[in-house]
């Protein structure tokens, strides 16, 4: 295990989350690598290889009938939205060379 | 106002607004006055709904027009503000999500509409359902009606509060103990019910393979009336389980008229091998073999088992519930609802809104949860804990072919100071240890009151029992709690 300052950064990135500044970064990665030690002691413990895809009664799911059903009214949905126009939900730029630093 | 109304069960006063003899209006007329003076106090509520009197005077309407309302005729119920209510906001106390207003309603207040019952308002939690001391509101700090300076549990603290103040009847949801522990931190009954025996539909998901909706209550009949009306198979919930839906408050019928001796007569009793009760602290392990004398007392024959994984669950747990939050939290980006930061670009926006969006501890857990699952760990963490999870359920399962429930102190202490743990994000977590192998392994747990700590706070009796077997918990849950009375909330000045 070798959680830093570094792998927690770019995890963070995965995340796409901001740790803010250098003491909030210091301090998440102190509490980070307080937690991840902890979870190390799983590997004292019994543990059970995976069943079939399916058998498991804790995360096994049904499958939903295949067929049309009411939507969300298209209303409702753009009410919640940070913003809309025309029926579509307005989002930022996507194309590379609008990005900013 | 009606003084004696905290007395009555939800059944009861549901019983008397369908038969004509209390108001709906009358019902909603007193909780509003008592709750709305409390609060100030408490900080249970983040928004009670005025509006909903509306409901009341119509259900008054209906027992005048010979129409029946239902069994939860005028019933105030206060919902967590991570469960869906049609038109009305659902924060989940987080400000990544303020002024989001839900479409629809979760199936488990539909159904408790269904049955008459009064949408109260939506109770304070920590944000997204994070914590164990509800402080970690992005909004406000609840505090326990036993002592104002001590939390009142987490994550579901404001239902918690809010009953433990004389509502009869208010929803959580627990992913690891959010609806037992502030259950047992605020004197109260909550129940857990069993992975898929009340649908999720319409709960903002955390840990979708944990998480499950059930009530907080004042007693364990009334937490069992309400969970006969939410449970069952939902279309709406692909995990929602086809089983029968038990005939719950039969189970706890009788118990009353017979509160001596051998009310669990012939029931078997399990305690864990690995229970550390030298983990117990400030009265509770004194309050744990009261408990265990409790129940022999009762009838009940108690029994060693063995479940050798129980230390690994707040491991196991911490690591696929984060796993799982990062998964289900990624939604949380500010596009199509929600707050929304930064406008220059996407993936700028994305980072802005989330970080600004989101609380401190959402944030640990997501990066926890998003370190288990990348690359070069994935196997070494997530994989590894949900083998131990799959071995910690065999266990309780060869458990279970020797008794009928287990039980176990549900937190190791009472209530805690405000912002005693809050700087120390493990030792919060580690608070959990008690109830968070049940959440694993799909189990029902009730938390019932046992008595007080050497603070004169409220300790709590967890109960597990088999998959989908709510009955047997509820039973032994009712004969506990008629052999085991707690005194009264103090009263807080003026109320």
């Amino acid at each position: 295990m070798s959680l830093d300052l570094d792998e927690v950064r770019k995890i963070s990135r995965l995340a796409r989350l901001s740790l803010g500044d250098a003491e909030d970064e210091a301090a998440m990665v102190q509490d980070l690598v307080a937690i991840v030690g902890y979870f190390d002691q799983l590997s004292d413990y019994e543990a059970e290889p995976a069943e079939e895809v399916g058998t498991d009664p804790v995360t096994s799911s049904r499958e939903a009938e295949d067929r049309l059903g009411k939507c969300l009214d298209r209303d409702l949905f753009e009410a919640n939205a940070p913003e809309a126009r025309d029926g579509f939900l307005v989002v930022p730029r996507i194309t590379a060379g609008a990005a900013k630093s | 106002m009606n003084p004696s109304l905290e007395q009555l069960s939800a059944l009861e006063i549901g019983e008397r607004v369908r038969s004509g003899d209390l108001s709906a209006v009358d019902v909603w007329d007193h909780f509003h006055g008592r709750m709305t003076g409390i609060e100030p106090k408490t900080g249970a509520f983040l928004e009670i709904y005025d509006h909903q009197r509306s409901r009341a005077e119509r259900l008054d309407r209906d027992v005048t027009d010979g129409v029946d309302p239902g069994p939860f005729a005028g019933v105030p119920v206060a919902l967590k503000d991570n469960i869906a209510f049609a038109g009305h906001p659902l924060t989940c106390a987080s400000r990544i999500l303020e002024g989001y207003v839900s479409p629809f309603s979760a199936t488990a207040v539909q159904r408790l509409l269904d049955a008459g019952a009064v949408i109260f308002g939506r109770t304070n939690m920590d944000e997204l359902g994070m914590g164990s001391s509800s402080e970690r509101s992005a909004f406000q700090t609840t505090r326990n009606p036993w002592n104002l300076e001590r939390v009142p549990g987490g994550s579901s603290g404001g239902s918690a509060a809010a009953v433990a103040c004389g509502l009869p009847l208010a929803l959580g949801t627990d992913t690891g103990g959010s609806i037992r522990q502030p259950a047992s931190f605020c004197g109260i009954v909550g129940l857990k019910p069993s992975y898929g025996r009340v649908s999720r539909f319409g709960l903002v998901a955390f840990a979708s393979s944990t998480d499950q909706i059930g009530p907080l209550t004042p007693d364990v009949p009334s937490a069992a009336a309400a969970l006969g009306t939410m449970a069952g198979l939902d279309p709406r919930d692909a995990t929602s389980d086809p089983a029968e839906v038990q005939n719950y408050l039969s189970a706890v019928e009788g118990i009353a008229a017979e509160p001596g001796a051998a009310s669990l007569k012939g029931v078997r009793v399990g305690i864990m091998d690995q229970v550390d009760t030298s983990a117990l602290t400030g009265g509770a392990a004194e309050d744990w073999q009261r408990s265990l004398d409790t129940l022999r007392r009762l009838g009940a024959e108690i029994r060693n088992v063995s479940v050798a994984n129980l230390g690994a669950a707040i491991a196991c747990y911490y690591v696929i519930t984060n796993a799982e939050a990062s998964a289900n939290f990624a939604r949380l980006d500010g596009m199509r609802y929600g707050r929304r930061s930064g406008d220059a670009h996407l993936d700028q926006a994305y980072v802005a809104s989330r970080s600004e969006g989101l609380g401190p501890e959402v944030k640990r857990r997501i990066l926890l949860g998003t370190f288990a699952l990348s690359s070069g760990y994935y196997e070494a963490y997530y994989g590894r804990a949900q083998a131990v999870r799959r071995a910690l359920s065999r266990q309780f399962s060869r458990a279970f072919e020797q008794v009928d429930v287990i039980v176990t102190p549900t937190s190791p202490t009472g209530a805690f100071a405000l912002g005693e743990k809050l700087d120390d994000p493990l030792a919060m977590y580690l608070a959990d240890v008690f109830t968070t192998a049940p959440s694993l392994a799909g189990l029902p747990a009730l938390s019932v009151p046992s008595g007080l700590d050497g603070d004169g706070l409220p300790l709590g009796l967890q109960i597990l029992g088999r998959p989908m077997d709510e009955s047997t918990v509820l039973k032994v849950g009712h004969a506990f709690e008629v052999a085991t009375p707690l005194p009264p909330v103090p009263e807080m000045d003026g109320h």
